[in-house]
């Protein structure tokens, strides 16, 4: 039985030529592909991460409302700003003890009340009736609801110098600061204690979260995302929420212009609510 | 039989298509593994983030809803036998939950209640346990607050994938931030131990058995007092009389005087501040109003009628009902009938004031002070409530279940508005009409002559007040009606003073982040 004849004849030149021209058209094309493959998986794996970072923000933000005292939000730059109630005690605060032995416990919340209920304070608080005198150390707040306890709190606001305390206590609504104020008027916003400030803002292409000024990059600079805020109070209600909406710029194509781009952006909004927990104050 | 070997010549053709799909079948490898972290990360972790929070909020609405049942149904709060699936309530007498040092004034308790875990959610991977305790009694008018601490649990599902990145550059995208994991160990409770840095029972695991996300939060409850209007009707309001008129004033200035008319009085805007609330539509008007006025759907407006402020249709609101307060320890029987009370020293305080109890009907109670000095008494009537006397210094809270038919001049209350610190005549003499069980009114009829300095909260009451008495105070019940030429005066420093507890409320929320 005969199972094969064995040739070794060779191609062609012409045989060569189409062989190679093939062979080249094949690998180009499998290069291009692969280049493309590659190119729409990375835009994919993009979009997955962004949109994650879409949501962090976003449970930032609602974290951050949800226990604040007052949510401000401003436009043209975006930016949010949430006052929040230090629940841990910090070393440097009034109650930490002299030895700081009660730094990083829950700190236990004073209770006040006036015409309009009760209101819970951790470590500050913060009226919109304080009335200041230029050049004089008095402070008065008709809803100050000052105890002798008080000596000792921080003292901010409009026309308060930087690092002002509250030096004495007169009664439920004057107390002596030590400095003297540098403005006269009333109705003015101050926070006696420390509160927490949380804002957002805009860099450049990036959204940042600051707290007391300490910087927390949330997210990345080169994904090109842009937060819209939008701050609702519902006085009847007496509560507040705030709307957001956050848009990134995916890169399954490129060289669009301004329009393609305000469609491609819009694809991609995120929206979220969040509810104020607490009760409005300022 | 000659074999020979084949050579295959065409070999390499399979390896390259085999190289390319290799190559292309390990980016798309990558990718995939990647987007499936992202996934993971996206959905799962945030599902878990979201629920723990879920769940936190769910154990603090059970700690809210047993603080309320104090005033609701005060025998069945903070149980400790549970129902159904529910666990009951621990006391803890150890413990502590005031680390820091007392703001000046308030008091701590050394009593806190624990419940839980409750389980819910997806097959039950979520759950929650709370914490809460009276952190607060006001001194001055002996308000309890009570602080839940709620921690909410979530299995986290999926893949538990520690290896992703912290970093946030042009390459990576900080996926771990924000939502902490606990995979194998308790974060928070190696941390920070009970959450005040105090180390935990050596027997408390401090390993966790699947991977879960945990957020904790504290409410803040505080009392809804009984008196937070001048008046306030959840049924029909009809009054006052043509004659009649509805104002108020601020005793702080001393006794009343009719300024509503005349701007240029100094307590011109004192008075009007009578506000009138309805929680249905049924108004009807005869006199002036000297305050606002709110219905629920009602048509009230200014035209045809005399109402000084403004006017909202759409205001609805409860009131709840009453329920008897539980006597405490070392209280006073008395006898049905008349009764004249002198506490004996001590005088009592506004957190434990002399308390007795009627059995049964009272035709008349007369409560005088110790020596002169500030007295505190709380009398429960088991019935209908008649006559009352109180000498001046007696801060007084009277409690009927019955009715109450009595003419004005026979409530008589000695002390003196404007008197520092108790300012509010009306505000010592505090009637409270308990609601029946069965869900039926009280008739409240008071006659002329006379007037009436003080304040009254019955939300099951149907009150009128026929003639011409004047009710100097506030005034909460079910309908109203005061024909004649009957007046009523809103006491400003009734807000001061509150009242008892009805309700409790959220005031503030805060969320542990570490």
């Amino acid at each position: 039985m005969k199972l094969s004849v064995l040739r070794n004849s060779a191609f062609t030149l012409a045989e060569m030529c189409v062989a190679v021209a093939i062979g080249g058209f094949m690998l180009a094309a499998v290069l291009i592909t692969s280049v493309s493959l590659q190119k729409s998986l990375n835009a994919v794996d993009n979009y997955f991460a962004t949109h994650m970072q879409q949501i962090r923000i976003v449970d930032y933000i609602s974290r951050d409302a949800k226990r604040s005292y007052v949510v401000t939000s401003a436009t043209g730059p975006q930016s949010v700003t949430c006052t929040i109630p230090n629940y841990i005690i910090a070393t440097g605060d009034k109650d930490a003890g002299g030895s700081n032995q009660w730094v990083g416990k829950r700190r236990t919340p004073t209770v006040s009340s006036n015409a309009n209920g009760y209101t819970v304070n951790y470590g500050s608080r913060t009226v919109n009736d304080a009335a200041t005198t230029s050049g004089a150390s008095t402070l008065t707040s008709v809803s100050g609801a000052f105890t002798a306890s008080d000596v000792g709190l921080s003292v901010n606001g409009s026309g308060i110098p930087t690092g002002t305390t509250i030096s004495a206590y007169t009664n439920a609504t004057t107390v002596t600061l030590s400095k003297n104020a540098t403005g006269t008027g009333t109705g003015a916003t101050v926070t006696f204690g420390t509160a927490s400030t949380v804002a957002y803002t805009i860099s450049g292409q990036s959204i940042l979260r600051t707290e007391n000024g300490v910087l927390t990059t949330i997210a990345s600079s080169t994904d090109n995302l842009l937060p819209d805020f939008s701050d609702v109070q519902l006085a009847l209600a007496n509560t507040e929420y705030l709307n957001t909406s956050i848009t990134f710029l995916p890169i399954f194509a490129t060289n669009l212009n301004s329009t393609q781009q305000t469609t491609e952006r819009t694809g991609t909004t995120l929206y979220s609510t969040a509810y104020l927990r607490n009760k409005r104050r300022g | 039989m000659k074999t020979q070997q084949k050579q295959a010549k065409t070999g390499s053709t399979i390896i390259c298509a085999l190289s390319t799909i290799l190559i292309i079948s390990l980016i798309g490898a990558n990718v995939l593994l990647n987007c499936a972290t992202r996934y993971n990360a996206s959905s799962k972790q945030v599902k878990g983030w979201k629920e723990a929070l879920y769940a936190a909020e769910a154990g603090g609405d059970i700690g809210f809803n047993e603080v309320r049942k104090i005033c609701s149904s005060p025998a069945t709060a903070f149980s400790t036998s549970g129902s159904g699936s529910a666990p009951g309530w621990t006391p803890s007498p150890g413990f502590s939950p005031v680390p820091t040092p007392s703001p000046a004034g308030m008091t701590t308790t050394a009593v806190a209640y624990t419940s839980g875990p409750y389980y819910l959610g997806q097959s039950n991977s979520l759950q929650t346990s709370v914490t809460v305790d009276k952190f607060y009694t006001d001194p001055a008018d002996a308000q309890d607050f009570y602080r839940i601490r709620a921690t909410g649990t979530a299995k986290l599902f999926g893949i538990p994938r520690v290896g992703m990145d912290d970093r946030m550059d042009g390459s990576t995208r900080g996926d771990a931030w924000l939502r902490r994991i606990d995979f194998a160990y308790n974060r928070f409770k190696t941390t920070f131990g009970d959450g005040d840095n105090n180390a935990l029972d050596p027997l408390d695991p401090k390993t966790v058995s699947a991977p879960q996300m945990t957020r904790r939060i504290e409410l803040i409850t505080v009392p809804i007092t009984a008196f937070t209007g001048a008046l306030k009707v959840t049924g029909t309001f009809g009054g006052p009389g043509s004659a009649g008129v509805v104002d108020s004033y601020d005793s702080k200035n001393g006794a009343y005087t009719f300024v509503a008319n005349n701007p240029a009085s100094p307590y011109y805007s004192d008075s009007r501040n009578g506000d009138v609330s309805v929680a249905t539509p049924n108004f009807t008007e005869g006199g002036p109003i000297y305050g606002n006025v709110t219905t629920n759907g009602g048509t009230v407006s200014k035209s045809g009628t005399s109402i000084s402020g403004t006017i909202d249709n759409n205001v609805p609101f409860t009131i709840p009902p009453l329920v008897k307060p539980a006597n405490p320890l070392g209280y006073t029987s008395l006898s049905s009938g008349g009764n004249n009370i002198t506490p004996v020293t001590p005088t009592g305080t506004v957190l434990i004031p002399n308390w007795y109890v009627v059995p049964g009907n009272s035709s008349s109670l007369t409560i005088n002070s110790v020596g002169g000095a500030d007295t505190y008494v709380t009398v429960v009537v088991n019935g209908d409530l008649g006559k009352i006397t109180i000498a001046n210094h007696v801060r007084a809270k009277i409690y009927f279940t019955g009715n109450m038919n009595v003419k004005a001049v026979n409530l008589v209350n000695n002390n003196v508005d404007g008197t520092s610190p108790y300012i509010s005549r009306a505000g010592q003499m505090q009637i409270y009409g308990i609601s029946p069980t069965d869900g039926s009114t009280q008739t409240i009829q008071i006659d002329p002559p006379g007037s009436v300095y003080a304040t009254i909260y019955a939300p099951n009451g149907d009150m009128t007040l026929g003639g011409n008495p004047d009710w100097y105070g506030a005034i909460v019940a079910h309908n109203f009606l005061g024909n004649g030429n009957t007046g009523f005066h809103y006491d400003k420093q009734i807000a001061a003073i509150k009242g008892v507890a009805i309700d409790y409320q959220l005031a503030s929320y805060i969320e542990d982040v570490r």
